[in-house]
């Protein structure tokens, strides 16, 4: 049965993963509601369904826009736009899957049995939101560039008209810069700039 | 702007094309960089990057382009070749060497344009050491033909023989090689004056 469990599980998140989402696994809910199993066991379950959450989360979590750049990768400026708007999908769905009763639930019965998990969870919980916050952020200021940059990388343009961008661009990278809470860090500015360059030369 | 598209039009005989191309897509490049400095001052110092790691390929790119450029500028001036006719006694002799020259030179250009890689892929690291090996074959047939010119050049008798000759190698004149061997003749030609 918990062969069958844990494979359910992996489906699930087989599934998320497939449709770009990252989805939480909940725990059996007969094991954990049954009666037969004692705490201490259930506790076990769920801590693993935490520490398994915590894994995903964290996953999520590090996924840097650099990385598109790697592995000599040259992407156009529109991948950035892209990751910004997966990143913050993606954790708005799981912030909704972490406020789901379900789930409310397990953190509440392992704070009662006094699990080590909870602490460590609840501060990843608070990573999530700030992670949320800048990620929504970001996606709506760099929608403001969504037109440039499809001017930008249409190739059927002539290449005068293409230079013609460049200033407006840079100056709502600069108002973006000036006026977001989040997207004004060199990291940011050298992946988005490395990217427009990608879209010259290609 | 893509390695195809210059190949085609080196080939198709319109070099002059693809170096107005070239032209452009440098002039692009060094309109970005200029964008990008004026709102880096207009960010107040905010904008603490170093810009070698921004450019690198954008750079790379503008000189990939340059050196496309020089290929397409030397093709160009090697195609005048082919209208040229010397006159005076060694006259035959001289023309057919010079049409040799050509000849060699499109052998080598068309070597070069045999290459299996887009040229204008400017992660492929090849490109610059078949490029070196192409000019070295350029300078040496730059080399021959300044001893033609200047053969022919002591060969003509009058002034206007001489400023023709020059005038029907106009273009290649400019040429570091050509040019450096006909310094030497300069002073023969004002003393002519005298």
């Amino acid at each position: 049965m918990d062969k069958f469990h844990s494979f359910l599980a992996y489906t699930v998140v087989t599934i998320g993963l497939v449709k770009g989402r990252t989805v939480l696994p909940l725990p059996p809910s007969d094991v954990t509601s049954s009666e037969k199993t004692s705490s201490k066991d259930k506790s076990l379950i769920l801590e693993n369904a935490i520490v398994q959450w915590s894994r995903q989360i964290k996953h999520v979590l590090k996924q840097d826009p650099e990385n598109a750049l790697k592995n000599g990768m040259n992407p156009d400026p529109t991948e950035e736009l892209n990751f910004w708007k997966n990143k913050s999908d993606n954790l708005n769905s799981i912030c909704q899957q972490l406020s789901s009763e379900r789930i409310k639930k397990v953190l509440k019965f392992l704070e009662q049995n006094k699990s080590t998990y909870t602490s460590t969870f609840s501060k990843l919980q608070k990573e999530v939101q700030v992670a949320r916050k800048e990620a929504n952020e970001n996606c709506k200021y760099l929608q403001t560039l969504e037109g440039l940059f499809k001017d930008l990388t249409d190739e059927s343009k002539d290449l005068s008209d293409v230079a013609d961008l460049f200033v407006p661009i840079m100056h709502t990278i600069l108002m973006i810069w000036t006026y977001s809470e989040f997207y004004n860090t060199p990291a940011r500015l050298v992946v988005l700039i490395r990217e427009i360059c990608n879209a010259i030369i290609i | 702007m893509d390695g195809e598209r210059i190949k085609a039009a080196i080939e198709g005989e319109t070099p002059a094309e693809a170096h107005g191309c070239l032209e452009k897509c440098i002039d692009v490049c060094a309109r970005f960089k200029e964008a990008y400095f004026d709102y880096k001052a207009k960010s107040k110092n905010q904008w603490k990057i170093t810009t070698n790691a921004l450019f690198v390929r954008l750079d790379a790119f503008s000189e990939r382009c340059q050196d496309i450029m020089h290929l397409t500028g030397t093709i160009q001036q090697f195609n005048k070749l082919e209208k040229i006719e010397i006159g005076n006694t060694k006259g035959k002799t001289m023309t057919s060497s010079v049409l040799n020259i050509l000849d060699q030179f499109n052998q080598a250009k068309d070597e070069f344009m045999l290459v299996s890689y887009d040229i204008m892929e400017i992660e492929v690291r090849e490109f610059d050491d078949d490029f070196y090996k192409f000019r070295q074959r350029i300078k040496e047939l730059e080399r021959r033909l300044a001893s033609v010119l200047t053969g022919s050049f002591d060969d003509c008798d009058t002034i206007i023989g001489k400023f023709k000759l020059l005038e029907s190698f106009e273009g290649l004149l400019n040429r570091q090689i050509i040019q450096d061997e006909l310094e030497k003749k300069h002073v023969t030609l004002l003393e002519l004056f005298k």
